[in-house]
């Protein structure tokens, strides 16, 4: 009779954030997801395009009508803008692609960088998982 | 739309398109029109309603004259009168006199002239008085114009002109203040 004894722990490959990359899922603040059903994930930034087409236009407004502007209204655009480009270029969504997931239900937000890290581990599972395969 | 719109460009390009005209119709195109307006036509439409009273205040002077000229004439002709009268009959007005027998002719053509110049005075009072109001209410008036220029001709055209920082001038910004004298009649007494 031999003894199996406990399951060794999975392997974490990304920890931050409330996300955590292990060697069979991926954990979000909201959700988990079972690696063996997730075809791909990609990153994008949902915000980058309208909020900088926004905060673009109102630079360009404020450069242009400085003159009938005072300066706190001057010194709160440039803040509102700082910001807005700053959370435009920061805030990213992750999306799960699987078959098991409807449209809604993969997409996790947070911060770009760490999106960008999780996506790396998530690429890195599913690359030796596709490798240990085989070519199909 | 916005699907068909998605389909050109990136569909944040087109939020963030459809926010900036938001944003420029509601917010900074009305409140860049009416800054400019403050700043660059408001001066010029005060000057022009000031020399209005100031023509208004000559011609009502030259009204209060006109009206009362048969009377001051009257009153001019009766002095002549009494004076004739006193070089040619003096000794005859002196006996009269004496017996206070004369009619006071030189006291009812003071009094006559004190009636006219206090109906020229009132008549003066009155004139100024619609001077310093219309002065007070120029500045109300201005900008009663400006704000219809702007909310009735202009909306569209100057938030076109502040989504494309100056560049794009239809005519409601381009002739603003021809604009805002049509509206000069509508705004007659408009508080500040």
């Amino acid at each position: 009779m031999t003894d199996a004894g406990p399951s060794p722990a999975p392997q974490i490959l990304f920890r931050s954030r409330g996300f955590v990359v292990s060697g069979s899922s991926l954990r979000t603040p909201r959700q988990t997801f079972a690696l063996r059903n997730i075809e791909h994930v990609s990153i994008s930034q949902p915000l980058l395009f309208a909020v900088g087409f926004v905060a673009a236009g109102l630079f360009g407004f404020m450069l242009s009508f400085f003159r009938y502007l005072y300066t706190w209204e001057i010194a709160s655009l440039a803040v509102v803008l700082a910001v807005m480009v700053t959370a435009a270029l920061r805030i990213g969504v992750l999306k799960v692609h699987s078959l098991a997931l409807r449209e809604d239900d993969g997409r996790v937000f947070g911060d770009i960088r760490t999106l960008r890290a999780v996506k790396a581990a998530v690429d890195d599972i599913l690359s030796t998982r596709h490798h240990a395969r085989g070519p199909d | 739309m916005l699907k068909d719109l998605s389909d050109l460009m990136p569909q944040g390009l087109v939020v963030g398109i459809i926010a900036y005209g938001g944003l420029s119709y509601m917010i900074t195109g009305p409140e860049i029109a009416e800054r400019i307006a403050r700043a660059d036509h408001l001066p010029a439409c005060q000057a022009n309603a000031l020399e209005r009273i100031a023509v208004d205040g000559q011609s009502d002077v030259e009204a209060i004259l006109s009206e009362n000229s048969e009377q001051a004439l009257k009153i001019q002709q009766a002095r002549q009168y009494l004076n004739m009268l006193e070089g040619q009959q003096g000794q005859l007005m002196a006996v009269l006199k004496h017996y206070n027998a004369a009619p006071d002719l030189e006291g009812q053509i003071r009094a006559a002239e004190k009636q006219l110049e206090g109906q020229i005075a009132r008549a003066a009072a009155a004139a100024k008085r619609r001077s310093e109001r219309a002065m007070a209410e120029a500045p109300g008036q201005c900008m009663c114009q400006a704000r219809a220029a702007i909310e009735e001709d202009g909306r569209t055209a100057w938030a076109l002109y502040a989504a494309s920082f100056g560049i794009i001038e239809q005519s409601p910004v381009r002739d603003f203040g021809a604009l805002m004298a049509t509206k000069r009649d509508r705004c007659k007494g408009a508080p500040q």
